[in-house]
């Protein structure tokens, strides 16, 4: 660094290795006694650089580190000054390696235990990342989604929920349009979600997950199974805004999801659309609420 | 690829030799989060970047970053940062254009200073340029690049009204047209306007009012490359602008993409890749040869 550049005893940024590509991040340090927890955020898709849509983590790490957290900020391999590149978010293909990279760098900052706010795909890489985390402490998960796929997926998959099979077998053999690229891309993303489904049906009837809706991932369920036998601190968060359909598939699938049974496990539904932070006052909301839910959740000392 | 951490800094040393260096540099007591590419040969030019703010701050970051990564290989040593108040800078400061020319100053100078025997280039995004065209004079730079300049912020203002006006549309919150203006322009007049979950600062907008880009005029000796988006013939008031400073003595060129870029709504990367995405492919495709052009020049004359 340049003769000029200062260190500033609260922040730092620290390049990490992840699988084959290099993060950044950013590391804020407790300006009160440490309680030796480190707060990993995990963000959505939302681009933009660790600081997070509007500043929001950079918020947070400053409320966090009032209260004696550190905390660690940091950008997915393909966005902001991280190497890589990134297509489009796959739910059931999380992050790992940036996870762990990250709770290993504020391993090494001293912290003795890890806790971590995910938000839309980044919840889905918090719940899968745990299972590897004897350490983790909390979860805080914002807009956990319950399916598989791609974003892009979601809408699609929906519609193939509502149609039963022998209606479904009904629609596609007229094959409309099959001549149309995007119309033929459509049909096989149609069969490939169908036959997800009756798949996975099939393996939860086994499971004795009779009526859990198929559409409701895998990793989903055997990761906040996982965390709840663990006795993992575990609140989940959606918005009510009649656009947020994740809530709705939270809500359609709450009774059956057995894992919501565990005690350390709770929910709450919010005002507005809490996905990708889209107001201000959603943001003024949940930066301090989020601070006082880690804060009760693990106290000092 | 090796890292080096030193104190609050990280530097990242890559295969090829150049080096990435990201920490924080003091503006007045204050931190302005930077980050430095250095090339790992002989550097022949540095650039400043200035980026924009809000939602189209956020929106080009990666590709200025991709800018930095492209340009390193021709020899162009590129800092990037963020205006302290925003982002990953001091979380107290009130931004004002005193504040974001003062950073922009502070950290070319730095830049300036590490490498004086090269030329200065400085390049401003959207509200950046009208930083960078004052940071440019005050650093001497002999090239002012802009992408698509905001020429007078009362224009800019109107800009975000009418943005205003689609956000509750592409944010799938119930009211869209008018009622979206309408939330936006009551939290604008308080202080704050919230254009999809980024703030409007309305004391940041004021503080450019009576601060047109054309009264910024970085002197004839340094060269004016405009890179206008989206249009097909340069939109008036970048003829004007340009006709006023080539009549100061600059040199002054323009480039028109084909590709528009949604500002304020630039997708995230679950739509595609910001390497896919065909307005950043065309910006980089004009500027990175337009500055590697600066740089060999400047070099020759030198």
């Amino acid at each position: 660094m340049s003769a000029d550049t200062v260190a500033v005893a609260d922040e730092a940024v620290r390049w990490f290795e992840a699988g084959d590509e290099t993060i950044l991040g950013v590391v804020t340090r407790p300006t009160v006694a440490p309680r030796g927890v480190g707060v990993i955020f995990l963000n959505g898709g939302h681009g933009g650089s660790s600081s997070g849509k509007n500043r929001i983590y950079t918020r947070m790490a400053a409320d966090l580190a009032d209260r004696g957290f550190h905390s660690l900020r940091l950008e997915w391999h393909g966005i902001g000054d991280s190497t890589g590149a990134v297509d489009e978010y796959i739910m059931d293909e999380p992050f790992l390696d940036e996870a762990f990279g990250a709770a290993q760098l504020l391993r090494d900052e001293g912290c003795e235990r890890i806790a971590i706010f995910g938000e839309c795909f980044g919840a889905r890489t918090a719940v899968v990342a745990a299972e590897n985390m004897p350490d983790l402490a909390a979860m805080y998960l914002v807009t956990l989604v319950l399916r598989d796929g791609a974003v892009s997926e979601q809408n699609p998959q929906r519609l193939v929920d509502d149609l039963p099979t022998s209606e479904f077998v009904k629609r596609l053999g007229k094959l409309r349009h099959i001549g149309d690229a995007k119309r033929r891309r459509l049909y096989i993303d149609a069969v490939k979600n169908k036959a997800r489904q009756l798949t996975q049906k099939a393996r939860y009837r086994r499971e004795g997950n009779t009526n859990l809706a198929p559409w409701v991932g895998r990793q989903v369920v055997a990761g906040l199974e996982g965390l709840g036998s663990r006795g993992v601190p575990v609140h989940l968060v959606y918005g009510d805004s009649y656009w947020d359909p994740h809530r709705y598939d939270f809500e359609a699938v709450a009774d059956d999801l057995k894992p919501l049974r565990y005690e350390t496990t709770t929910w709450q539904v919010l005002p507005e659309m809490i996905a990708g932070y889209r107001t201000l006052p959603v943001q003024d909301h949940l930066v301090p609420l989020v601070g006082e839910w880690f804060d009760r959740t693990l106290p000092a000392g | 690829m090796s890292v080096v951490h030193d104190g609050s800094g990280s530097t990242r040393q890559l295969a090829d030799g150049s080096t990435e260096e990201a920490g924080w540099l003091e503006v007045d007591g204050e931190r302005v989060f930077q980050v430095t590419r250095v090339p790992a040969g002989e550097v022949t030019a540095w650039l400043l970047l200035c980026s924009a703010i809000g939602g189209e701050h956020d929106g080009g970051y990666r590709r200025q970053t991709m800018l930095a990564r492209q340009l390193s290989a021709h020899g162009v040593a590129t800092r990037r940062f963020h205006y302290r108040g925003t982002a990953n800078s001091h979380i107290h400061t009130n931004t004002v254009r005193d504040t974001m020319i003062a950073d922009a100053i502070a950290a070319g100078r730095d830049l300036a200073e590490r490498f004086p025997d090269v030329t200065g280039v400085v390049l401003g995004e959207r509200v950046g340029a009208l930083v960078a065209a004052e940071a440019a004079t005050a650093l001497g730079a002999r090239d002012l690049v802009l992408w698509q300049p905001v020429c007078e912020i009362e224009a800019y203002r109107r800009e975000l009204g009418r943005a205003a006006k689609l956000q509750k549309v592409t944010s799938g919150i119930e009211a869209a047209g008018d009622a979206g203006a309408a939330d936006f322009n009551a939290t604008y007049d308080e202080g704050e306007g919230d254009l999809i979950g980024f703030t409007a600062s309305r004391a940041l907008i004021e503080s450019f009012e009576g601060h047109p880009l054309v009264d910024s005029h970085a002197g004839p000796d340094c060269a004016v490359h405009l890179v206008q988006f989206g249009r097909k013939r340069l939109d008036p008031k970048f003829e004007k602008l340009l006709a006023a400073w080539q009549q100061s003595g600059s040199d002054v060129e323009s480039q028109l993409l084909v590709e528009p870029e949604l500002w304020w709504f630039a997708p995230g990367p679950w739509k595609r890749g910001e390497e896919l995405r065909p307005v950043t492919v065309e910006a980089l495709s004009v500027t990175v040869p337009m500055i590697q052009r600066i740089a060999t020049r400047k070099a020759v004359t030198s």
